[in-house]
C-alpha cells in the first residue's frame, strides 16, 4: 500500500464545501514518499461505478439544454461565460469565472486557480481537478466510468452502447434464461493437408450456481475448407463438449467429449501455431493426420496448487485420411507428403496423466520443477491393421487387441543468477507392454523438434530399403535429454520512428544441446529388448546455439553423430 | 553458416551486460537498517522516446520487477519476487502529468496530478521502497532488478483505464492508435540492475 504523509490541502477544502462525494479511487498527496508495503494484505480489485441512469439523464439534459454552450474537442476556458458550459469528448480548462454549470462528458475538467464556477459541476467518464485556489461553491458530481453516448446531426448527445468489441458482440449475441448463458462461439483448428483449415461454429452454454459451480457446454460445427480428393469424406465434421466444474481450493472438472474430427498421430511436433504456419507457408506439414469418430469421459482434479491429476476414457473409430490439395503461400507446385494410412478400427482407451508444476508463467517460466508422468490402455476387437515388416511389429490380433503406453517428462530451469540460468528436460514416451503399437501411436525421432541439428523424421525406425513416401514413425519409443544454457542480454537493437519502436531489446542467447533415441522394442534383429533402452552409443546428438527474444527464436544446430549440415529452425515458443 | 555458428558462440560467451545507455539508469541502494530494497529510476524522461510518447499522450508503463537473491558459492538462489506497474500519462490540454501505481490484487493509487514537467519528472525518479521485501533468515544477498518501460499497446491501454477509471470500451481514436501500435510497435525499453550484496546476520 501506499502510505500518504501529507493529505492535499485541496481535498479539506472540498470537504469543508460540502462536495458530493462519489466512489472514485483515492488520490494520494504528490509529494509523498513512495512505500510499497509487500506483504501487506492483498485486497479486491475495485469496481468502476456504473453511473446511474438519473445522473446520465440529467447531464445529457444539462448538455442539450439550447441555452447552454457547447464545446466538442479540447479547449481552454479563459474567459468569462453567463449560462451553463457543456463539453464533450474533450479535457477543458477552465480559468475564468463560469456564472452557470459545467457539464464534461467523456472528458476532464480543470479548474485552475483563480477560476470559479458558480454552479454544479458534473464531470461523466473524466476527473475533476481544481487547483487550490479555484471556487466552485455547488455540487461535484464526478464518475470515471466512461459515458455511453453519441452525437446525433443536431449536436444533441443521447445515450447508446459503447462501441462494440468481439466480446460485446458476443455478449450481445447471448441469449440469457436465468442463470444460463447461450453464447456463439467461433474459432478455427490446425491448419492441415488432410482437411485445410478447420472453422469451428456454433454455440457455446455457459449455466452458474453461485461462485463455484459451473457447466460450460459447446457444440461446434467443423468445416473443412480442402476437398477430400476421392469424395468420401464429408466437407464438416462436429465436436461437442459438456464439462461441469468446481472451483475453489481443489478444483474439479468432470465432463464429456466427442466429435468426428481430423487429429494428428502421436508423432506431432511443435506447436499448432508452428504446425499451421509451416504449412500454411511452405507446405510442409510435419504432423500425420486421421479421422476419429466417438467420444470420452474426462475428469481433471486439482488436489493442490501444482498437482493435477487427469483421467480419461474414450470410444473411438479410427480411420485413415488422404491428403487433399489445401493452399500454401509458398511451392504451390510441390505435392504435398503423403499421410500414412493408420491401422483402421474401434478402440477404446484409457489414460491418466499426473502433472506437478512450479512454473509460475506458462508461456516463459522462469525457475522451477515441472514434471508429468502418464499411462495409456488402447484396446479393440475390430482392427484392420497396415502391413508392416516383421522387423517392425508383428502381426496384430484383429481382435483382443491391448497395447500399453507410458510416458514421462521432467523439466528444470535453475537459474544460476539473473542473467544466466540452465534449462534441462528428460523425457520418454512409448510402448511398455501388451500388444505391439497401432500406427497412430508409434513415435519417430524429428528434426526442430526437438532436434534442432536433425530433418524432419531423421529416425523413423523403418528398415524398408524402398522409402515410403508418407515417412511414417514406426518406432515403439521415444528419449531424450535436452540441455539449454541461456544468458540474457540487452541487445538494445531497436530504433525509434516518431513514437513507434522497431527491433529486440532484450533476448536469450543459448548454447542448447540435446540426446536421444527412438527405437523399436522386441527380441529381434535390430530391434532393442523391452526391459531395456537403447545403447547409448547408438543415441543421436546435436550441439547448437541460438537466439530467443521470446516471440521468435533461431537456432543453429549440427548434429554431431551424423555428417549433415548446419540446420536454422524459427520456433515461435521456446524449445521445451 | 559454419562463420554464423562461431560468431553466434562467440557472442553468446562473451556476451556482457550492454553498458548502461546515456539516458535512463537505474539505481538499487539497500537500507542499511531494514536491508528493505530502494529502487530508482534515473532521467527516465531524459530520453527522447518517453519525453515524446508522453507528449503525444501515450501512456507509458514503467513494469518493476524486483528478485530477491541469495548469495551461494556456484548457483545463487532465486528466493522470492515482486512486480508493480507504474503508468505516467500526461494530458496536453490540462498540463496535467499523472502517476498511477497498480499492484497485483490492490486498488490502484492515484497520486494527485502533477502540472509541472521538473516536478513530475522529479517525481518519476523518486525512489520506491519495498517494505516487508527483505530477507530475513542469515545469509549474504542481493536485489535484481528489472525495468521494462513500454508505450501501453491498445488492450493494456484500455485495461489500465479501466483500473484507473476511465472506462471499457475507449473512443474511435483509442482504436485507431491501439491498431496502429499493434501494427508497427510501441517502443520499450529493459533496464536491469543489481544491488550490493549484504548480509543478515
Amino acid at each position: 500500500m501506499i502510505e500518504a504523509w501529507r493529505r492535499p490541502a485541496s481535498l479539506l477544502v472540498l470537504g469543508l464545501l460540502g462536495v458530493v462525494a462519489t466512489p472514485v479511487p483515492a488520490i494520494v498527496a504528490q509529494d509523498s514518499t513512495v512505500t510499497i508495503d509487500v506483504g501487506a494484505e492483498a485486497l479486491p480489485p475495485p469496481t468502476l461505478v456504473a453511473i446511474p441512469d438519473s445522473v446520465l439523464r440529467r447531464a445529457l439534459d444539462r448538455f442539450n439544454d439550447p441555452t447552454t454552450s457547447k464545446v466538442f474537442g479540447g479547449s481552454q476556458f479563459p474567459a468569462d461565460l453567463d449560462g451553463t458550459l457543456g463539453v464533450y469528448s474533450a479535457a477543458v480548462l477552465v480559468s475564468g469565472h463560469i456564472r452557470g454549470d459545467v457539464v464534461v462528458i467523456n472528458g476532464d475538467l480543470r479548474l485552475q486557480s483563480g477560476g470559479r464556477i458558480d454552479g454544479a459541476v458534473i464531470v461523466l467518464g473524466g476527473r475533476f481537478s481544481p487547483d487550490p485556489g479555484a471556487v466552485h461553491p455547488g455540487s461535484v458530481t464526478e464518475y470515471r466510468a466512461s459515458a455511453s453516448v453519441r452525437l446525433t446531426a443536431d449536436y444533441l448527445l443521447v445515450p447508446t452502447q459503447s462501441a462494440p468489441s468481439l466480446r460485446t458482440l458476443a455478449e450481445q449475441a447471448a441469449l440469457r434464461f436465468n442463470n444460463v448463458v447461450l453464447t456463439p462461439h467461433l474459432g478455427v483448428g490446425v491448419y492441415n493437408r488432410v482437411e485445410g483449415l478447420p472453422i469451428e461454429v456454433g454455440p457455446a452454454l455457459t449455466w452458474t450456481d453461485g461462485d463455484r459451480l459451473s457447466l460450460r457446454a459447446a457444440a461446434d460445427l467443423i468445416i473443412r475448407t480442402s476437398r477430400d480428393p476421392s469424395g468420401t469424406r464429408s466437407r464438416t465434421g462436429w465436436h461437442g463438449r459438456v464439462a461441469l466444474s468446481r472451483d475453489g481450493a481443489e478444483p474439479l472438472v468432470v465432463g464429456l467429449e466427442g466429435g468426428n474430427r481430423i487429429v494428428p498421430t502421436a508423432d506431432s511436433i511443435l506447436s499448432p501455431t508452428e504446425s499451421s504456419l509451416n504449412t500454411l507457408l511452405f507446405r510442409r506439414d510435419y504432423r500425420d493426420w486421421f479421422g476419429q469418430t466417438g467420444a470420452s469421459a474426462f475428469v481433471s482434479w486439482r488436489p493442490a496448487v501444482p498437482l493435477t491429476l487427469t483421467a480419461r476414457a474414450g470410444w473411438y473409430r479410427e480411420n485413415s485420411q488422404a491428403v487433399s490439395s489445401p493452399f500454401s503461400v509458398l511451392r504451390e507446385s510441390s505435392p504435398w507428403r503423403q499421410n500414412p494410412l493408420i491401422d483402421d478400427g474401434k478402440f477404446t482407451v484409457i489414460a491418466l496423466e499426473a502433472r506437478w508444476s512450479q512454473w509460475d508463467a506458462p508461456g516463459a517460466p522462469r525457475d522451477g520443477w515441472q514434471a508429468a508422468v502418464g499411462v495409456r490402455r488402447t484396446g479393440s476387437n475390430e482392427i484392420t491393421p497396415v502391413q508392416l515388416p516383421s522387423q517392425v511389429r508383428d502381426p496384430l490380433p484383429t481382435s483382443g487387441y491391448a497395447a500399453f503406453e507410458a510416458s514421462f517428462d521432467l523439466r528444470r530451469i535453475q537459474r544460476i543468477d539473473p542473467r544466466n540460468a540452465l534449462h534441462v528436460r528428460f523425457a520418454g514416451r512409448g510402448w511398455i507392454g501388451g500388444d505391439p503399437l497401432t500406427m497412430q501411436r508409434r513415435l519417430a525421432l524429428n528434426g526442430a523438434d526437438p532436434f534442432a541439428g536433425y530433418a524432419f523424421r531423421s529416425v523413423t525406425c523403418d528398415p524398408r530399403r524402398r522409402i515410403d513416401p508418407s515417412v511414417p514413425a514406426l518406432c515403439d519409443r521415444q528419449m531424450m535429454v535436452q540441455a539449454e544454457f541461456r544468458r540474457t542480454v540487452d541487445l538494445h537493437l531497436g530504433t525509434q520512428l516518431g513514437p513507434y519502436g522497431f527491433g529486440i531489446e532484450r533476448a536469450d542467447l543459448l548454447l542448447l544441446a540435446d540426446f536421444g533415441s527412438a527405437w523399436i522394442a522386441g527380441d529381434g534383429p535390430g530391434q532393442v529388448p523391452a526391459g531395456s533402452i537403447q545403447s547409448l552409443n547408438e543415441w543421436r546428438a546435436d550441439i547448437g546455439a541460438g537466439i530467443d527474444a521470446g516471440w521468435i527464436g533461431a537456432y543453429l544446430a549440427r548434429s554431431l553423430t551424423e555428417d549433415g549440415p548446419v540446420r536454422l529452425s524459427f520456433r515461435l515458443q521456446r524449445r521445451f | 553458416v559454419r562463420q554464423a555458428v562461431v560468431v553466434l558462440a562467440a557472442v553468446l560467451i562473451g556476451a556482457a551486460p550492454a553498458p548502461a545507455q546515456d539516458g535512463a539508469r537505474l539505481e538499487v541502494r539497500v537500507d542499511s537498517v531494514t536491508n528493505a530494497p530502494a529502487v530508482q529510476v534515473h532521467n527516465l524522461l531524459d530520453e527522447p522516446r518517453w519525453r515524446d510518447a508522453l507528449a503525444d499522450a501515450f501512456p507509458v508503463r514503467l513494469k518493476w520487477r524486483i528478485e530477491l537473491w541469495r548469495d551461494r558459492t556456484i548457483i545463487d538462489q532465486n528466493v522470492t519476487h515482486y512486480e508493480f506497474d507504474i503508468v505516467i500519462r500526461r494530458d496536453a490540454l490540462l498540463g496535467y502529468y499523472f502517476y498511477t501505481i497498480i499492484q497485483p490484487r490492490r486498488a490502484p493509487t492515484d497520486f494527485a496530478p502533477y502540472t509541472d514537467a521538473a516536478s513530475f519528472a522529479g517525481k518519476v525518479a523518486q525512489p520506491i521502497i519495498l517494505n516487508g521485501f527483505q530477507p530475513r533468515t542469515p545469509g549474504t544477498y542481493y536485489y535484481a532488478v528489472t525495468l521494462r518501460v513500454s508505450a501501453l499497446d491498445d488492450d493494456e491501454f484500455v485495461e489500465m483505464r479501466r483500473f484507473m477509471g476511465g472506462g471499457g470500451g475507449g473512443s474511435f481514436l483509442d482504436a485507431i492508435r491501439g491498431s496502429i501500435m499493434r501494427l508497427v510497435g510501441v517502443p520499450t525499453q529493459t533496464l536491469p540492475q543489481r544491488s550490493e550484496r549484504f548480509e543478515v546476520r
